[in-house]
């Protein structure tokens, strides 16, 4: 390899770092302030009376709201946004965006309906039976998302999907598996409804993060 | 699995942008490919292949060997 070729890989893998490091402290500011936000109104009992479990339900489902409306800004202003997710210049989200847009908006609606759910009565100040119409519709709607997002991705994304489902399940057997054991035996006190839905969200998300740090796509390009 | 899709990408003097269209794939794809990320499946190597001229074993390299 010569000189030149030496000093631009360098550049390069530079580039990428602070990419990557800029997408990182962006992530954890927003994801702070948005924790903080929505403790505050918590703590300010706007929201009821919520419990451990409905406060943690809650800051998942933020999780995924900001999440998709991080790749949901990206899309609309391309340029800003190859700044701060993975793809390799603007032209790309463009390329991109019938199958990211689908994502976002079913990443956005799946986030939302966990919160309703975390904010239901009797704790909380929506009624049960409204929870359940809204928890439907916003599910309907991330499911006919997620159905015309599928159909835009080509094979390497299928591929991501499905480990991504088979490691989310074998996550959910080792925590849900290990919690619901240890509460059987009268070790601990088993988990409640809300945080089986909760252990839904939260290990599919986590799940994608492993089978895409295991094939190294975390790397930014 | 290693592969020279990238040198023969690169003779033909297009982009990945330009190879992913070719090919009716996403960019990330044939980023994640020539970065051994992602090893592709039959149909679009064969198609990688009929689009460079050449046959898949010159394009993907497997170093196994059968049992004598």
């Amino acid at each position: 390899m010569t000189q030149i070729e030496n000093e631009l890989e360098a550049a390069e893998k530079k580039r990428r770092l602070k990419k990557t490091v800029f997408a990182m402290l962006l992530g954890g500011v927003v994801g702070f302030l948005g924790s903080f936000g929505l403790m505050q109104l918590a703590d300010s009992g706007a929201l009821g009376s919520l419990d451990a479990s409905r406060e943690i339900a809650a800051l998942v489902g933020m999780l995924y709201v900001v999440t998709a409306a991080a790749i949901g800004f990206g899309l609309m202003s391309p340029t800003a946004g190859a700044k701060f997710l993975n793809v390799e210049d603007p032209e790309e989200l463009r390329e991109q965006k019938g199958m990211l847009g689908n994502s976002a908006l079913g990443m956005a609606t799946a986030g939302v309906a966990l919160m309703v759910l975390a904010i239901a009565a009797p704790a909380g100040p929506i009624g049960q039976g409204a929870a359940l119409a809204v928890f439907a519709v916003l599910m309907l709607v991330a499911v006919i998302t997620s159905i015309a997002s599928m159909k835009k991705q080509d094979e390497l994304m299928k591929a991501v999907g499905s480990e991504a489902g088979a490691m989310t399940y074998y996550l959910l057997l080792l925590v849900g598996g290990t919690w619901s054991l240890l509460a059987h035996l009268g070790f601990i006190a088993g988990p409640q409804p809300l945080d089986w839905l909760t252990m839904f969200w939260a290990l599919m998300l986590l799940g994608a993060f492993i089978v895409t740090a295991k094939r190294g796509m975390l790397t930014m390009r | 699995m290693k592969n020279r899709l990238k040198a023969y990408r690169e003779e033909h003097g297009w982009s990945q942008g330009e190879l992913a269209r070719r090919l009716g794939v996403s960019r990330q794809t044939i980023n994640a490919v020539e970065t051994d990320k992602y090893d592709p499946s039959l149909p679009l190597a064969l198609r990688m292949a009929k689009l460079f001229g050449v046959n898949v074993p010159e394009l993907f390299i497997d170093d196994w060997e059968p049992d004598e």
